[in-house]
């Protein structure tokens, strides 16, 4: 591999690129879904190819191909030089300059306990069946879904600036949905578990199988519970549910290449424009964001990015106010930055490295605050837990988020389960509302898998944690017609 | 290696288990990707992958590879078998398709594989110039490929398809207004740069100093891009099974009027203007042909796989491949004359499920956002969040536009609606 490498480089070289980096990536991926007893996918992957990237001019040119020989490697270079002299027609005015890096020779592998490839398929088939077979005997359950994903990825990243880094990231996945029917009504409830950067070992800590009665039973109860009433009311978030509003809300518009209009055709732009740095008001006093890829288990802790940057940790929301940005090579010079925040992450061997969302998370509360302490603070409110409908707008202000199961708080109590509640705000208002955090015994990791960005699209997987956070009147509707 | 029928006989050769079917996707693109006018991201991908299918007495195991050799595909087969012994039989089975008649659909068009980076560059390098002088800024892509889909099994089952694709789309932004504009197709010569532009810089232009109206109902006029993406709910939630199994939209609606008597939508791979991929990937492969599914706003059919269509006795019709809704001849801009008030709906974002049984989604609207009064276009408007079903406006149609071809392939005319509920505003 490193003499492929070796071979890519000096090619870019002779032909005078001004930098050039290869990847060779070797991914592997088991997929399994059952649809109720039945196995509609059990597939056995692997995507093994390689990309070269090359500045010339102060332009990109990106190739890439899945047959790795000595040959290939020499007509895809070229192609990558011809393709970054044609780019370099529009970068007379303002060719990119790359944030230096330090050189980096090393290894990263993400600890595994059981590796998820080393269980047999009927193992692994046989606890999805159990799910199912235990969510179908339960009465008004008409469908059930259940999936596990094992991925892993070898890659090999070399740059012209004498970088030589290999990782081995594995990454499991596992959830399973409920459908109840009750006449022309139906409901959906899913387990909600998440993924991790880990093996088998995260899998069985989930408790899948002993957790699908009840998910069944929920969806089931879920046909009978009242719908919202409208208008703004207090709401107490679990984990699960504000990782995505988290994600959207705050990841999405903290992307340094969104912020400078990279995204402007497809993801779109963000509200959070650089002259707000360390003075804008994101949030109240108590919203304070972390990103760190080298959160143990999280899903974009790879050791280096894509560009070969170095995992790091830092603040982007501290008190309130925002602080920083997630960044690639390309675009922390834009804002003066020094150096990359090792943002920059590709899909697969022939996707070009893009800003993702790093690992981010709102940092628990100070004081030991239990999520039932959140609840008694509250007179009329809602408790959600779980993924449910998801939407912003291109600029990452205007939101609106369902969730997988609701429970009405009066009076400082949970009381009876609701239905069908989405609530709505803008980004900011939303943040500014937050009122009250569990501590950190109550904080959760939890995994985003397929976010989507980029043209062509890609597909990133990283973790937003938080702790139960309590926000004052959010505007609440009814998802129903 | 060649991708023919020698695979078949090969496959026969070699296997130890009772059938094996082949997929094998290839694909060469260009993609350059342009933003604050410069090219920020110009790549070429090559990939080709088998996904081989190994069946042993109804157990099915599949196994991918991007190795694209004879020893690859014998090891990717081995894999597939040692994955069907371990697996339950599939109470659902369905054996190999025999060989069956595909319809030959001609989408490759050498313009379209051929166009080179350079002069793409050049075509973007000409409208950011043209920006520049109008003080406004593009970003977009211009992306072409050559594509090729086979599927083969060994009862002798071989359809195969290549085709090219080509698509420029642009937003551009007029101080902090933002005009989007698009177009695609199988033939890269019929995409004209210079006007895909034009019409992005007009909206971008017409849509500065926006003003914010209130949430709440309003006819809409919804351009073919904004359509089109609604489009793809119908496209996928127009199946039967969750249809007869009653948590669809669709459950007991076959043969009932769910739309205005002047709504067909019809799917054919074979259809001039917008041509489809002649088979179903995610269903062995099965031959697509014409299919009527909603004719003068009845719900005549939804699409099954095989599998269910045996179980309720119908003729399995795989998930189309394209769509088409009729339409008539008037341009946008005639039927912007017709309307007394309404909204003009350029591109709509994020749309995803509120309610997925009643088929609510919510969006935004994006990148032109007009006001109609009086059968002129009187101000911009702030973006607003629609919460309703396709078939609000479906059920409600007055006006049909001609029928443009937008993303996914679908064919699809501007569309006149009485009635669309938005749920509230956003801050430009």
């Amino acid at each position: 591999m490193r003499t492929l490498c070796k071979y890519a480089i000096s090619i870019a070289k002779k032909l005078g690129a001004d930098y050039s980096d290869i990847r060779i990536t070797d991914d592997r991926s088991q997929r399994i879904v059952l649809v109720d007893r039945s196995p509609k996918e059990i597939r056995d992957e692997n995507v093994y190819g390689f990309g070269v990237r090359i500045l010339k001019d102060g332009a990109w040119g990106f190739a890439s191909s899945n047959r790795i020989t000595k040959k290939e490697i020499e007509k895809i270079v070229k192609n990558a030089y011809k393709i970054a002299k044609a780019s370099s027609l529009l970068s007379r005015e303002n060719g990119i300059r790359l944030a230096p890096e330090p050189v980096h020779k090393d290894k990263f592998t993400t600890p595994v306990k059981i590796d998820p490839f080393s269980i047999g398929i009927d193992e692994k088939i046989g606890m999805l069946l159990k799910i199912n077979e235990t969510m179908l005997n339960v009465k008004s359950i008409i469908k059930v879904y259940s999936y596990l994903i094992a991925n892993q990825r070898e890659q090999t990243f070399a740059s012209q600036e004498g970088s030589f880094i290999k990782t081995k990231i594995t990454t499991v996945n596992s959830d399973y949905t409920a459908v109840a029917l009750k006449g022309n009504d139906s409901q959906m409830r899913s387990f909600q578990s998440y993924p991790k950067n880990a093996g088998w070992e995260h899998i069985l800590s989930l408790k899948m199988v002993e957790n699908a009665e009840r998910v069944a039973e929920e969806a089931v109860e879920k046909l009978s519970a009242s719908y919202p009433k409208e208008g703004k009311k207090d709401l107490v978030l679990n984990p699960c549910h504000l990782s995505l509003t988290i994600h959207e809300s705050v990841g999405h518009p903290t992307e340094l290449d969104r912020v400078m209009g990279y995204e402007t055709n497809f993801a779109g732009r963000s509200f959070a424009t650089p002259e707000k740095l360390g003075n804008f008001r994101y949030g109240s006093k108590l919203v304070n964001f972390i990103a760190d890829n080298t959160l143990p288990g999280g899903l974009a802790t790879t050791g280096y990015d894509d560009e070969g940057v170095k995992c790091q940790k830092w603040n982007v929301i501290k008190n309130g106010i925002l602080v920083d940005y997630s960044s690639t090579r390309e675009v922390a010079p834009l804002i003066g930055e020094r150096r990359s925040r090792g943002s920059g992450r590709a899909d697969a061997y022939y996707s070009f490295p893009i800003n993702r969302i790093p690992n981010l998370y709102l940092a628990p509360g100070k004081k030991d605050v239990s999520p039932d302490e959140l609840i008694s603070r509250v007179k009329e409110g809602i408790y959600i837990e779980g993924l449910g409908s998801f939407s912003i707008d291109q600029r990452r202000l205007n939101f609106q988020f369902g969730g997988d199961l609701f429970y009405e708080i009066k009076n400082g109590k949970k009381g009876k389960m609701l239905r069908d509640v989405i609530y709505h705000s803008i980004t900011p208002d939303f943040w500014g509302s937050l009122d009250g955090l569990s501590g950190k015994k109550y904080w959760e990791p939890r995994g985003i898998f397929n976010c989507g960005k980029g043209e062509p699209q890609q597909i990133a997987q990283m973790t937003n944690g938080a702790p139960y956070a309590l926000f004052r009147k959010v505007n609440v509707k009814r998802g129903k017609k | 290696m060649k991708i023919d029928k020698t695979i078949i006989d090969f496959l026969r050769k070699k296997k130890e288990c009772d059938d094996v079917v082949v997929y094998y996707t290839k694909e060469d693109s260009n993609l350059s990707r342009f933003s604050e006018n410069r090219i920020t991201q110009n790549m070429s991908k090559k990939f080709e992958e088998f996904t081989v299918e190994a069946i042993k007495d109804k157990r099915i195991g599949s196994a991918e590879t991007t190795k694209i050799d004879r020893a690859s595909l014998l090891r990717t087969l081995r894999s597939a078998e040692s994955i069907a012994s371990a697996m339950p039989k599939d109470p659902e089975f369905m054996p190999p398709l025999k060989p069956e008649r595909c319809s030959n659909v001609r989408m490759e068009v050498e313009a379209t594989a051929r166009i080179t980076p350079q002069t793409k560059a050049e075509s973007i390098l000409h409208i950011v110039e043209k920006a520049k002088s109008k003080n406004a800024k593009v970003a977009g892509i211009f992306y072409n490929g050559r594509k090729r889909l086979s599927c083969l099994n060994t009862r002798g089952f071989f359809v195969d398809h290549n085709y090219t694709d080509a698509d420029f789309s642009v937003t551009v932004f007029v101080g902090d207004s933002s005009g989007f504009a698009e177009k695609t197709g199988e033939d890269v010569k019929k995409i004209d740069v210079e006007q895909v532009f034009n019409v992005a810089l007009n909206k971008a232009e017409m849509g500065r100093n926006p003003v914010k109206i209130k949430p709440g109902d309003y006819p809409i006029l919804l351009e073919p891009i904004a359509f089109g993406s609604l489009m793809w709910y119908l496209k996928f939630l127009m199946e039967k099974r969750s249809a007869d199994e009653g948590w669809s939209f669709f459950s007991k609606k076959e043969g009932k009027k769910i739309a205005s008597s002047n709504i067909t939508i019809f799917s054919d791979p074979t259809y001039p203007g917008n041509l489809g991929i002649p088979f179903d990937m995610g269903n062995e492969g099965l031959p697509l042909k014409k299919q009527l599914w909603i004719k003068d706003g009845v719900l005549r059919k939804l699409w099954t796989n095989r599998y269910w269509a045996k179980k309720k006795r119908v003729k399995a019709t795989g998930m189309p491949s394209n769509l088409i809704v009729n339409g008539g001849k008037m341009t946008t801009e005639d039927i912007i004359k017709k309307v007394d008030y309404g909204l003009l709906i350029t591109r709509l974002w994020y749309i995803r499920f509120v309610n997925r049984k009643d088929l609510v989604l919510t969006g935004m609207t994006r990148d032109g956002l007009f006001l109609i009064e009086n059968g002129k276009i009187s101000k911009a408007v702030k973006n607003m969040r629609f919460n309703d079903s396709p078939f609000t406006i479906l059920s409600k149609v007055k006006y049909l536009g001609k029928p443009e071809m937008v993303e996914g392939r679908f064919l699809v005319p501007a569309v006149f609606a009485k009635k669309f509920h938005f749920a509230s505003t956003t801050k430009f």
